[in-house]
């Protein structure tokens, strides 16, 4: 058991150590890119258009087509147009341009060589003919994003997300728009909403920690901290005694150091508004932290070690008093 | 009733039982690629008012799922965008001739407006049907007249033997002996499960449909009309109570913790800070106003 | 467990099963030729079917790696870049362009 990225990196390995070209490995690895969705288009254009070229006839039929359309996209991205185009062609060829898939390949096709007008009206017909094709609407969406007209692209995805509303993919699009035009508050929005649909996924928690944090203010920085918490809840390091990969959670960690640190900084003798189970998480996230760091990454010891001592909180003061007073306090 | 087993010819097993078997075996796959062809060619018009809408309770039904997952001030502020009496997107006006004749309306409304979904549903019924009905006839007519096979096991009483043995005029013929309809009747209702397994290789697994090939078919039809599922759905969101799962978190997390692991120096370390914070804490929180 | 002691035992189970089908038959066949009725199997050979369901199923569920059953156990494996992926969205006016020219003529 592996994570996704340790096993990406075997397959690259792979396919970089052997000298002939197995046609096998590659379509296991774009098998595993489109499973795990990452976005590796170098590659897939490379050994992808060869396969597709040359090895076609042996694959299955059925996947040969969607392994082509991806290779054709992975293409546009590394702005190969030439060999986007001959394998377009082969697809027009079979499915001549009545059917909306191509064209929508067209389309994209035109918006990465720069042809914008085309582009939309290519979009807008298949609009017409079907008018709730919800694709051809985020590709115009996402025309206006290329162009740098952030207003209107907002504009847009806002009326398609009252169509679709629980479009998972368009909510994930504006909360990193609205993250690029720093507007956190809207973002944050979207990030509720993606955790309604998707409440199990520890990483949205983090996501939304991580932006409620660069809000800023006490309640944020508090806000920040539990969600922190509820990711670990789901993905701790300490989960499985059996777990043979290296932790995926760190972040939580992190950011749980930084936001009590934050939250005590921000207001004189914040220190004492901390409650008790929040100054044992943070021991216990320092602790995790040089642990983990002891166990996979030995090296890294000296930088972790001074991150914690500068980001240490002092102790809570014991004497009423002194709280009374809401000032910082020396330990007797 | 007769204590020895009747022994039936091999004849029958070679040319009733087996045929029978093989022959709805293929239909059922026949019948499996007609819907598939069937699907791609319907035209369902796609209305963008019914995706809406259906888009709306799904969201509504995540919000009433999981609200305890989001802050308060998220939660409140959809549930003023869903249910508040103006402005709300669930209170949906009802059609004026309601009043008069529900039944009326609702056979109007769903006749009228969808008919497209109407016309799937019967193609689909009647895909299913007509094989039925000619293989039920074809094997009354050849295989009619003889015992096909023994059930076993099954105690049944004798008034079941006038269906399950039609066309045999023996009274005193144990009910166990079927007649060949009876073993089609088996057959068609048992095939499910293994025309699943047998025949449903062939369903696009999840990183094919990751680029969302196909064109969108409409939304199907919908029996209930909507205003009743907005309402039921907008009482179901104004009857929440709201709490937060993140309350408490950071105490739950540790005690979680404390019960999973290993590490018992852990627990050392809290329990000298936890009691000495603890004494001082109880006096402080009197003093100092609560924050959260 | 090790996968081939494992498929040995569904081996030995599925044998087993077998045996207990040819010594069900035998007695069924006994019994005729003796003019007994046939009521019950008998009990150890009911014993020695339960006995090699058992085996086969141990050894079947030791054939194969289970997956575990917690959701968050199979997403903790995921990377962060996965979960931003929205490909309907793909923007193809990136750095991306520039880069691989360079990388081409490397």
């Amino acid at each position: 058991m592996t994570t996704e990225l340790i096993e990406y990196q075997s397959y690259h390995d792979q396919l970089h150590k052997s000298r002939s070209f197995n046609w096998v490995l590659v379509r296991d690895l774009l098998r595993f890119l489109r499973k795990s969705k990452f976005r590796k288009s170098l590659i897939v254009s490379q050994y992808g258009y060869k396969l597709v070229d040359q090895y076609f006839s042996k694959l299955d039929p059925q996947e040969g087509w969607d392994l082509l359309e991806q290779v054709i996209v992975c293409c546009l991205d590394c702005n190969q147009i030439e060999k986007a185009q001959t394998l377009l062609n082969r697809l027009v060829a079979k499915f001549t341009t009545n059917s909306v898939r191509v064209k929508r390949l067209i389309g994209m096709l035109y918006e990465c060589q720069g042809l914008i007008q085309e582009a939309i009206n290519v979009y807008q017909t298949i609009l017409q003919e079907y008018p709730s094709d919800s694709m051809s609407m985020k590709r115009q969406i996402s025309i206006y994003k290329s162009q740098g007209i952030h207003n209107r692209a907002i504009q847009l995805l806002n009326t398609y997300l009252q169509i679709y509303m629980c479009d998972f993919e368009a909510w994930l699009e504006l909360a990193s728009i609205h993250i690029n035009l720093l507007s956190y508050k809207s973002a944050l929005f979207c990030y509720e909403e993606i955790i309604l649909n998707a409440p199990i996924n520890y990483l949205f928690y983090v996501k939304y920690a991580e932006i409620s944090y660069s809000l800023g203010g006490a309640d944020n920085f508090i806000l920040a901290l539990k969600y922190y918490t509820h990711s670990l809840e789901l993905n701790s390091p300490l989960d499985y005694p059996e777990q043979d990969h290296p932790p995926t959670n760190l972040p939580s960690i992190y950011g749980i150091i930084m936001s009590i640190y934050s939250f005590c900084e921000s207001s004189h003798g914040g220190v004492n508004k901390l409650k008790d189970s929040q100054v044992n998480l943070m021991e216990w996230a320092q602790k995790q932290l040089l642990d983990i760091t002891n166990q996979y990454t030995p090296d890294k010891k000296d930088i972790v070690s001074a991150f914690i001592k500068l980001t240490d909180i002092p102790k809570k003061s014991t004497t009423p008093k002194d709280v009374e007073q809401q000032q910082p306090t020396i330990e007797k | 009733m007769i204590e020895q087993p009747i022994v039936l010819d091999v004849a029958i097993r070679n040319w009733v039982v087996i045929p029978i078997l093989l022959v709805l075996f293929v239909v059922s796959a026949l019948k499996m690629n007609f819907t598939k062809i069937m699907q791609i060619q319907s035209d369902r018009k796609q209305d963008l008012q019914k995706t809406m809408e259906m888009q709306t309770v799904a969201r509504t039904r995540k919000l009433t799922a999981y609200y305890n997952r989001i802050p308060q001030q998220g939660f409140l502020m959809r549930k003023a965008y869903f249910t508040n009496k103006e402005t709300g997107i669930l209170t949906y006006n009802e059609p004026p001739q309601e009043e008069n004749n529900p039944m009326d309306a609702l056979m109007q409304a769903s006749l009228m407006n969808d008919s497209s979904g109407m016309t799937d549903m019967l193609k689909g019924n009647v895909v299913h049907l007509i094989p039925q009905i000619s293989m039920m006839t074809w094997v009354n007519h050849f295989f009619s007249g003889f015992v096909a096979c023994k059930l076993p096991f099954f105690p049944l009483t004798i008034r079941f033997k006038s269906f399950l043995q039609r066309g045999i005029e023996l009274s005193s013929l144990d009910v166990s002996y079927v007649s060949s309809l009876s073993w089609y009747f088996l057959c068609w209702f048992g095939s499910e499960g293994i025309n699943a397994i047998l025949l449903g290789e062939n369903i696009p697994s999840m990183d094919q449909q990751l680029f969302q090939s196909q064109v969108d078919q409409g939304p199907p039809n919908q029996q209930v009309p909507i205003h009743k599922v907005y309402n039921s759905e907008r009482e179901n969101i104004d009857m929440i109570r709201y709490e937060s799962l993140m309350d408490n978190v950071e105490e739950r997390f540790l005690n979680n913790l404390t019960k999973k692991t290993t590490i018992t120096d852990f627990s050392k370390v809290s329990s000298p800070s936890s009691s000495s914070s603890s004494s001082s804490s109880v006096q402080s929180k009197n003093k100092v106003p609560k924050r959260r | 467990m090790k996968k081939v002691i494992a498929q040995f035992l569904c081996f030995i189970g599925v044998v087993v099963f077998l045996h207990t089908v040819y010594s069900a038959l035998q007695h069924r066949k006994y019994l005729r030729l003796t003019d007994q009725p046939f009521e019950r199997i008998p009990n150890d050979i009911v014993f020695e079917c339960i006995v090699s369901l058992v085996i086969f199923s141990w050894g079947i569920i030791n054939t194969q790696i289970l997956t575990p059953i917690k959701v968050s156990t199979h997403l903790a494996k995921k990377s962060f870049d996965s979960f931003a992926y929205t490909p309907n969205f793909t923007v193809f006016k990136n750095r991306g362009q520039y880069i691989n020219s360079l990388l081409n003529d490397n």
